[in-house]
């Protein structure tokens, strides 16, 4: 486990927590005393549904959401509270791609002109021809032909414009990569192109990723470790491989249950696990573990919160039960080349 | 980058072209070199160079008075006449114009200056700057404009430009209004937020990224205010204030011909002519960028039915829906481009039917033809069955009473489908009534009925919410209630959980099923997930370039995928492929309407291709009882076909 290495992350959140305040509303907690810490050439993949904190977490390095405590570190450099002319220098050092490539795009602006602006901005002294050159080569680089420079993002296709974002993303080769959701708009077919592609540029560019997605499956592809979220809080960390193997808390295990593998008969018994494991989700209590409403092996002890504490399996999980409950993959789960326990 | 992305890499050339083609057309029809836009363009011009070389055109001297001719017709040795002085018509219009239209480019010039920067500045900030600034606008706003004007030109006598400067700060706080409202807007966008982390400064955005996204607003408004500036002007020339007479503007010559219509009628005719002709230049110059094509996503609106006569058939009667030969073609720009290539299949009562494909497959244009929800001029052919109904041959009316009472549609983004400005159990309660004589209270009480029906635990307090208040999974419980209430026989459910997460995708699936069990509706599933088919579907066809490729029963199609792009398809799918390893994927993309090859369109993907796959047009065949594929290396019942390792 790389948590024990003594160089300097690429990233790390300690004690990170986030509160959106809101008009006329209770303010809403999306990430309470989080902890993360992502090595150089790592891929972190965060998972977790809509609500539980994943893209505030993406968002946090670049100083997009309300952080009431805790620290982000870039390289060892603290940048929780950096300037707004601090942030400018340090977007050559992270980048973002998005969810949705139809939006990431200015639908009025030709891709060179979108590509170029990192270079306006971080090497002004470029000539047109120079910048010209840079935008051909990082086409060259995600598989799209140079002569893509000159046309609208229209004119492509949701995995071509992924590959254009992703371009532009490494314009200056970052050593920061973070990928919100950045194959859930497109068809499954199209993900495979895109997971390869990535996982190609961080062998050639010694790229970190922080790979956010609600697809377990998929961030097994491409992550080394997997953080789990649930409502702001991580539940479980550790190896992608062991996590499926033999999944520490419960709702790990539920996100795994819930993906429809593409197997009618697999499928099949799969539903009728899930389905006898279903409750009825009970009203949500105070101070406990936050899982504990919908969660089918809640005791007593699930009044007081659970630590994020070491799992056989050698990750982290923030479960009472996680030594005695014995979570079995669902049928169907694929397996991993080196399966754990 | 390896050899393997570079041929996945599908060509943009091939992705767009479609587009130049259609795009040009469009340009000549709309753009700025469409005629009017030409003509109105001229017009300004002239009236510009003519202002500018008026000593020069005019002939006589605006000032000279022949009492001997006064108001005499066009022709002659005045060309268009002479006013009640004897002045010469054609020389008081050609250097009224210079005055006329320096007051409308002042006007303009003070007016975009303020509006513009400051809008774009206010909506981008927000905070102190845009409260500030608003605040003033609505003070400029309620003021009365004619009445400060004329104020202003007691102040400065006879000073237009005076006047003409008030009128744009005046102005501009209905263009600043505007311009922040479409900037606020554009900042929400995704785009925006990826230009700030790229780096760029604050005047960055503004100029590269949101300025060239609302010019065409800018433009429109724009040409307003100067439609406005120049009708304000002919009010001050009528009042006799805007200039010392006896100097000319167009609106001193409109009130000297109105002093005597009653005696000479043709007076009035030239300066009406030249003030209508510019006021329609500015309308028309400033609508031609506003309609430039510049959206995010199609609208699909249903245009013309197809005219061909078609023989009634009836479908066996076990089919609910039979679909034989639908083609959709599309017919805008002359292009004929077929989005939709002979699909036949049907669905029986109570039955699954899952429409598997790619974007661009064509999937979501059949399933939208069944409710006769076309693109936009596109025709549509073949032979649609309904429970004995060809859904074809009906009138809009007829199709209107069906949609939604017996076939019923549920969308792929549930927070769309919903009106954010009605509560839950209102928009459901009318749905209700839509399709049911019921009254107000009992429709509130099936509405109720309806949220129980799709699970959702607490339907009363769910009822007094308003859409943003509920998690997209419940949006999508809501909009299938929608969809329950006029009691459909059928559901087509367009990609119903691509944007949920797994766990409530789960859910949906679950609930889908249940109610297929429930009410016997037969569901059509669109999807691209073959794990959505695996969980719900009892058949599925695999669609492709606008073709059916393959269809067998559910298990049939997972345990003898025949069609190579079937058996590509499944394998290039994440989620049952082992991690650690290369993903398997599938080169080259599907090739956009309009260039699919005269043979096997999948040929230049496919790992089996041979030469005589390119040689004709390939049939759907049987394979074995239910199954049918469009390959020619497949036989009935062949014991090689395709599988998926």
């Amino acid at each position: 486990m790389s948590r024990e290495s003594s160089s300097v992350p690429v990233l790390e959140l300690e004690n990170l927590s986030v509160t959106y305040r809101r008009r006329r509303q209770a303010p809403f907690e999306a990430l309470n005393n989080v902890h993360l810490r992502l090595e150089a050439g790592e891929t972190l993949g965060l998972v977790g549904e809509s609500g539980s904190g994943k893209t505030t977490m993406g968002r946090a390095p670049f100083g997009l959401v309300p952080i009431t405590s805790g620290t982000v570190r870039l390289d060892g450099e603290d940048v929780t509270h950096a300037t707004a002319k601090e942030r400018t220098r340090l977007t050559a050092r992270m980048q973002m791609v998005f969810q949705d490539p139809y939006g990431s795009l200015n639908p009025v602006r030709t891709i060179q002109d979108t590509m170029v602006e990192p270079l306006l901005v971080h090497e002004p002294g470029t000539s047109a021809a120079q910048r010209a050159q840079r935008v051909a080569e990082a086409l060259d680089r995600v598989g799209l032909p140079r002569r893509a420079a000159q046309r609208l993002p229209r004119e492509f296709s949701g995995g071509q414009r992924q590959r254009i974002a992703i371009a532009r993303a490494l314009m200056l080769k970052p050593r920061l990569l973070v990928c919100d959701e950045p194959v859930s708009a497109l068809d499954l077919s199209v993900q495979a192109q895109i997971l390869n592609l990535l996982a190609d540029l961080r062998a050639e560019l010694q790229i970190s990723y922080l790979f956010i997605s609600h697809d377990l499956a998929v961030v097994r592809h491409i992550a080394d470790r997997v953080m789990v979220l649930y409502r702001g809080h991580v539940v479980e960390e550790g190896d992608a491989a062991a996590m499926a193997a033999r999944p520490g808390h419960p709702y790990t295990h539920a996100l795994l249950s819930a993906a429809p593998v593409p197997d009618p008969r697999t499928q099949r018994t799969r539903r009728q696990q899930r389905q006898e494991r279903l409750t009825a989700p009970l009203p949500t209590t105070t101070g406990g573990c936050v899982f504990a409403p919908r969660c089918p092996h809640v005791i007593d002890a699930c009044d007081t919160p659970p630590r994020l504490t070491p799992f056989r399996t050698g990750g982290l999980a923030a479960c009472h039960r996680m030594e005695d409950l014995r979570l079995d993959p669902p049928p169907g789960t694929a397996a991993a080349d080196h399966p754990a326990s | 980058m390896s050899a393997e992305i570079l041929s996945s890499t599908p060509d943009p050339d091939s992705a767009a072209g479609q587009r130049p083609k259609f795009l040009s057309k469009e340009r000549a029809r709309r753009g700025p070199y469409r005629p009017a836009t030409l003509l109105a363009g001229a017009w300004l011009i002239l009236i510009t160079v003519a202002a500018g070389a008026a000593p020069l055109l005019a002939g006589h001297d605006p000032l000279t008075q022949d009492l001997a001719q006064v108001q005499v017709g066009p022709g002659g040795e005045h060309l268009l006449g002479t006013d009640s002085l004897g002045r010469d018509l054609l020389a008081r219009l050609l250097h009224g114009s210079r005055t006329t239209l320096l007051g409308v480019a002042v006007g303009v010039g003070v007016s975009v200056s303020i509006g513009v920067p400051l809008g774009l500045y206010a909506g981008y900030l927000r905070g102190r700057v845009d409260k500030v600034a608003s605040a003033v606008a609505e003070i400029l706003m309620s003021l009365p404009g004619l009445i400060i004007l004329i104020t202003v030109l007691a102040v400065y006598p006879y000073s237009m430009i005076a006047a003409m400067v008030t009128f744009g700060v005046l102005s501009s706080a209905a263009l600043f209004r505007i311009v922040r409202n479409v900037t606020m807007a554009v900042a929400q966008d995704l785009y925006i937020t990826a230009a700030k982390l790229a780096g760029l400064s604050r005047r960055q955005i503004l100029l590269r990224h949101i300025l060239p996204r609302i010019r065409p607003t800018v433009v429109a408004q724009t040409a307003i205010v100067a439609a406005l500036a120049l009708v304000t002007q002919l009010g001050l020339g009528f009042l006799g204030i805007d200039t010392r007479p006896p100097h000319a503007t167009w609106g001193g010559v409109l009130q000297d011909a109105s002093t005597v219509i009653a005696v000479s009628s043709w007076t009035v005719v030239p300066p009406v002519v030249v003030v209508t002709l510019t006021i329609l230049a500015f309308g028309i110059l400033g609508d031609t960028t506003t309609s430039q094509p510049y959206r995010l996503t199609r609208a699909r609106t249903r245009t013309g039915r197809p005219q061909a006569p078609r023989t009634t058939r009836r479908a066996p009667a076990d089919q609910l829906l039979c679909v034989e030969h639908l083609t959709v073609v599309l017919t805008r720009g002359g292009g004929g481009s077929i989005l939709v290539d002979d699909v036949s299949f049907g669905i029986g009562r109570g039955e699954i039917v899952g429409l598997v494909g790619e974007s661009g497959a064509g999937k979501s244009v059949t399933s939208r033809a069944i409710l006769g929800l076309q693109p936009t001029q596109a025709k549509v052919d073949g032979f649609i069955d309904f429970d004995g109904l060809n859904l074809l041959d009906l009138t809009d009316k007829e199709l209107h009473h069906l949609r939604g009472r017996r076939i019923a549609l549920v969308g792929q983004e549930p927070m769309v489908s919903l009106d954010p400005t009605i509560r839950i159990g209102a928009q459901l309660a009318e749905a209700v009534r839509a399709h049911q004589k019921v009254g107000r209270k009992e429709s509130h009480r099936l509405a109720r009925q309806l949220l129980t029906d799709v699970r959702i635990s607490d339907p009363s307090a769910v009822a007094d919410r308003y859409p943003h208040e509920i998690s997209g999974g419940m949006a999508q419980r809501v909009c299938i209630a929608v969809a329950l209430a006029g009691n459909p026989e059928l559901l087509i459910a367009d990609e119903p959980t691509t944007a949920l997460d797994v766990t409530v995708q789960a859910e949906i699936l679950d609930l889908l099923r249940d109610l297929q069990r429930e009410r016997n509706m037969a569901v059509l599933l669109v999807t691209h997930d073959w794990g959505v088919v695996a969980d719900l579907c009892d058949r599925a066809i695999v669609l492709y370039a606008g073709q059916i490729v393959e269809q067998a029963a559910t298990e049939r199609l997972f345990d003898h995928s025949c069609h190579p792009y079937t058996a590509a398809l499944r394998a290039a799918d994440p989620h049952q492929q082992q991690p650690g390893r290369r993903l398997t994927t599938i080169g080259g993309s599907v090739p956009p309407p309009g260039s699919w090859p005269p043979g096997c369109r999948f040929a230049d993907r496919c790992v089996s291709v041979t030469e005589e796959c390119s040689n004709a047009a390939v049939p759907l065949h049987l394979v074995a009882e239910g199954h049918i594929t469009r390959c020619i290396h497949v036989r009935a019942d062949d014991k090689e076909a395709h599988r998926v390792p």
